[in-house]
């Protein structure tokens, strides 16, 4: 179906989306830091990203800029929590598809992902 | 929901992952103490209780994701210049942090946190909270009080609106369960911004941009009511939108009025949606911004089953995947043996052959589960951090108890023993501080009146020396009152009053490990509540090893465990000496030189060479162990000299040949070879040679013995 960059500093979060996303026919592949993520798009151009915020080296917000300035037509999901709410919408200015809040839902991972498939 | 509830080994991640983020707090809070304005420090915690709270919040544990919850809007308010780091928010982040860390070990028990009480905790974190935002014109972190505090971008007046006539309007609707609606508020605006100018939204735009906007229906009035069609079509794209419906550009849209707002829901009804309530499946319900970062009503992920027996916590270890590889394939070496000796028992062979090929087979068995042995024994090393990591927060919690402040110093973190011995030495080690603390400083008048610095110094090192883990525990306290400790072991009969004399003041020192001493005046309850330094003793000796103390009356006290190195991995540097593998301590070299003849100079006998401005002694090592062992230097080729330190002086011992770094697991050479100066052991080589170990401090006390 479409190939999923996950991106997230939590082994146990990336092995939950994992599960969830391929369970549903996708391919994942992992990125622990905004700077791997960075790597890991230039490198696999995914279908689409999902991007935790909260993250050290490089935050989400910061790695979502980067990609979306050299790949202006990248698709970002961010993965927010409660509370992150202005955070999201400095995403959604800086051009994120779309974002989901923790805890996840399986089929609203799933469902945001389809949206931006298409 | 079917298949996706957690497997064990997803537990087991997110629990290592926890104790990793509750450590990692715990160190920078700890750390933040002695540099409060630190913001990376101050990120680094905030983000470990941001991904504890998200991991807790996926696993299904409410109770612990409410209370990182609270400690991460707390540090919010640290980050965003909004409070100041102080001592009594730090008490109340690591009460947190202990409620966090007791969570686990009750969720690894019962498998739900449902039992973890965190009220208290969150009342405290809260209470704080509220108490540092209650100051006129500070906006609290994350909640909606946020919004009266940020400014409406340029929102039109209703002047505006009028101007703009004939204006349209847009009524949107978002769903009850939607997480964030002021964020699907926020891109519908952007959509409609695309196609015309926005006149007036309700609620305000201000307050959907700062994110704290609870509405769930969204009112615009726009400029111009052309594109309508694609607006509509366009926000029923974004997710969580459940409806829009356009006002009519009639009377219904007046200049925004009172009459509106009641007219807008009955224009637009809500669609049957079920309520969150009537779901079959419980869904997250937070509607509302949890105000003052508490409650939050969260679904929780049923687990598959209980915990993996055994518990997880503490009883797991992360093993270096190479180490996994080099042990499978010792077990396949295992398993072609195994074959290859089920063979012999049917193959037509002479008793001669047959004897020939069980040595063989014999042989190659006892390399290989040697290797086995040697390989597990590393696999159980860790390094002793895992105990160390602990104390700076013990030092801190006794320092403010006892109200002395203490300087704590650890070194060597990083030395590797045994995991058994690890668990046996925690005890004594929390002991000794303990007692450092309590009775070894004094109390800050005192040390003032003396003259010390009012800080106290508690140092905690660790060391590799000689074939053993050096562990020490020192203080700059008042030391230990020999006259007092000899009166007492006379009183308790430990001794006799003319032995007492005849002691030395090191061996009255010792007297202190005795059973029934204690030489504190009155018992406190910090430290000296029934196990003594008797206890102490006993556990080290129960893994070998063994322990002295130096004392000085003002100056302080020091106490050194010595543990043995029988299990101990090795950092070394592999030389060659007359065709010979060395293994040098990495920790004893300070560096490797090349030198000529013409670089050697001679004082009383010695050959001494210059390095960095210090004149270093020669040792051919022919010079301790016989001629045989002359390591031959010629005017050109020069030769190789590894300078070591150990003890006081350095001193520079020539080699062959240098052949690198590697990592070798320490035997002791047994009563047939006997006492060797300057070499404290063996390991044996991938190959199956045999590599000698040099022993620095045996080499230099030869040297010294020589000159």
């Amino acid at each position: 179906m479409a190939l999923v960059l996950v991106v997230d500093d939590a082994a146990f979060m990336r092995m939950r989306l994992r599960k969830v996303l391929e369970a549903d026919g996708h391919e994942v592949i992992e990125a622990s830091n905004g700077h791997e993520a960075v790597a890991a798009y230039d490198e696999h151009k995914p279908d689409i990203t999902l991007m935790d915020i909260t993250m050290p080296e490089m935050d989400g917000l910061e790695a979502l800029r980067v990609i979306r300035s050299k790949h202006p037509d990248a698709k970002i999901i961010m993965c927010s929590a409660l509370g992150q709410e202005s955070t999201v919408i400095e995403a959604i200015k800086s051009g994120a598809k779309d974002f989901i809040v923790k805890p996840f839902q399986p089929e609203v991972v799933t469902g945001a992902v389809k949206k931006q498939v298409g | 929901m079917a298949g996706f509830e957690l497997t064990p080994e997803e537990i087991k991640l997110f629990f290592e992952e926890a104790v990793e983020q509750i450590q990692l707090m715990e160190e920078s809070l700890i750390a933040l103490e002695e540099e409060p304005d630190s913001s990376e420090l101050i990120q680094s915690i905030f983000r470990a209780a941001h991904t504890l709270k998200g991991g807790a919040a996926t696993a299904g544990f409410d109770n612990i994701a409410r209370l990182t919850h609270v400690m991460e809007s707390l540090l919010d308010l640290v980050r965003q210049g909004e409070a100041e780091m102080s001592t009594e928010l730090a008490d109340r982040l690591f009460e947190g942090v202990d409620v966090l860390r007791a969570g686990l070990v009750v969720i690894d028990q019962k498998g739900t946190d449902a039992e973890v009480d965190v009220t208290q905790a969150i009342n405290s974190l809260t209470e704080l909270m509220e108490m540092l935002t209650a100051g006129p014109g500070t906006a609290s972190a994350g909640a909606s009080a946020a919004a009266e505090a940020t400014k409406a971008p340029e929102a039109p007046s209703a002047d505006g609106a009028a101007e703009a006539s004939p204006a349209m309007g847009l009524v949107i609707k978002i769903a009850p369960d939607a997480p964030m609606p002021a964020v699907r508020a926020y891109q519908a605006l952007l959509v409609i911004e695309d196609h015309t100018p926005i006149v007036q939204t309700e609620p305000e735009r201000g307050e959907i941009e700062s994110g704290a906007s609870d509405a769930r229906e969204l009112t615009v009035y726009v400029a111009s009511g052309a594109a309508m069609e694609t607006i509509v079509n366009q926000i029923k794209e974004i997710p969580e939108i459940i409806a829009v419906e356009p006002l009519g550009a009639d009377a219904d849209v007046a200049p925004p009025s009172e009459a509106e707002d009641k007219q807008a829901p009955a224009d637009a009804p809500t669609p049957p949606k079920p309520k969150p309530a009537e779901q079959e499946t419980p869904r997250s319900t937070n509607a509302q911004a949890p105000a003052g970062g508490a409650a939050a009503e969260q679904r929780r992920v049923p687990l598959s089953g209980p915990l993996p027996s055994g518990g997880s916590l503490g009883q797991t270890i992360r093993v270096d995947v190479r180490l996994l590889d080099t042990l499978m394939n010792l077990v396949g070496e295992l398993v072609i043996d195994r074959t290859r000796l089920a063979q012999l028992g049917v193959a037509n062979m002479s008793q001669l052959e047959l004897q020939e090929e069980l040595i063989q087979v014999s042989n190659r068995l006892s390399r290989v589960t040697g290797d086995l042995q040697d390989t597990i024994m590393q696999a159980r090393m860790m390094p002793i951090d895992m105990l160390f990591k602990k104390f700076p927060r013990m030092i801190r919690d006794l320092s403010r108890q006892l109200n002395k402040p203490i300087r704590f110093e650890m070194s060597g973190e990083e030395t590797e023993l045994d995991r058994s011995v690890i668990e046996q030495i925690g005890d004594p080690l929390i002991h000794l501080l303990r007692n450092a603390v309590d009775h070894g400083i004094e109390p800050v008048e005192e040390r003032r009146r003396l003259g010390k610095s009012e800080e106290g110094v508690v140092s905690l090192s660790a060391y590799h020396q000689e074939n053993h883990i050096y562990i020490e525990v020192a203080d700059d306290g008042r030391g230990i009152d020999i006259e007092k400790l000899k009166r007492k072991a006379i009183e308790r009969g430990v001794i006799q009053e003319d032995e007492a004399e005849r002691l030395s003041d090191m061996e009255a020192a010792e007297l202190i490990f005795a059973p029934g001493i204690s030489t504190a005046a009155d018992v406190s309850t910090v430290s000296g509540r029934g196990v003594g330094m008797d206890v102490v003793k006993r556990n080290v000796e129960r893994v070998n090893g063994s322990i002295t103390l130096e004392t000085a009356k003002g100056r302080g006290t020091r106490i050194t465990i010595k543990l043995p190195l029988t299990l101990a991995i090795l950092q070394a540097l592999m030389v060659e000496i007359v065709g010979h593998v060395f293994a040098v301590p990495l920790s004893n070299v300070t560096e490797v030189i090349h030198i000529y003849p013409s670089d050697v100079h001679r004082a009383r006998g010695w050959e001494m060479v210059q390095v960095r401005g210090e004149m270093v002694p020669l040792l051919n090592p022919a010079a301790i162990w016989g001629d045989a062992w002359r390591v031959k230097s010629t005017d050109n080729a020069g030769v190789s000299v590894v300078v070591l330190n150990s003890g006081s002086s350095p001193i520079g011992v020539k080699v062959d040949r240098l052949l690198g770094e590697q990592e070798i697991v320490i035997k002791t050479m047994g009563p047939i070879i006997g006492n060797v100066p300057g070499i404290s052991g063996a390991s044996i080589l991938g190959d199956g040679r045999v590599a000698l170990i040099v022993d620095p401090a045996g080499l230099s006390k030869a040297v010294r013995a020589i000159a």
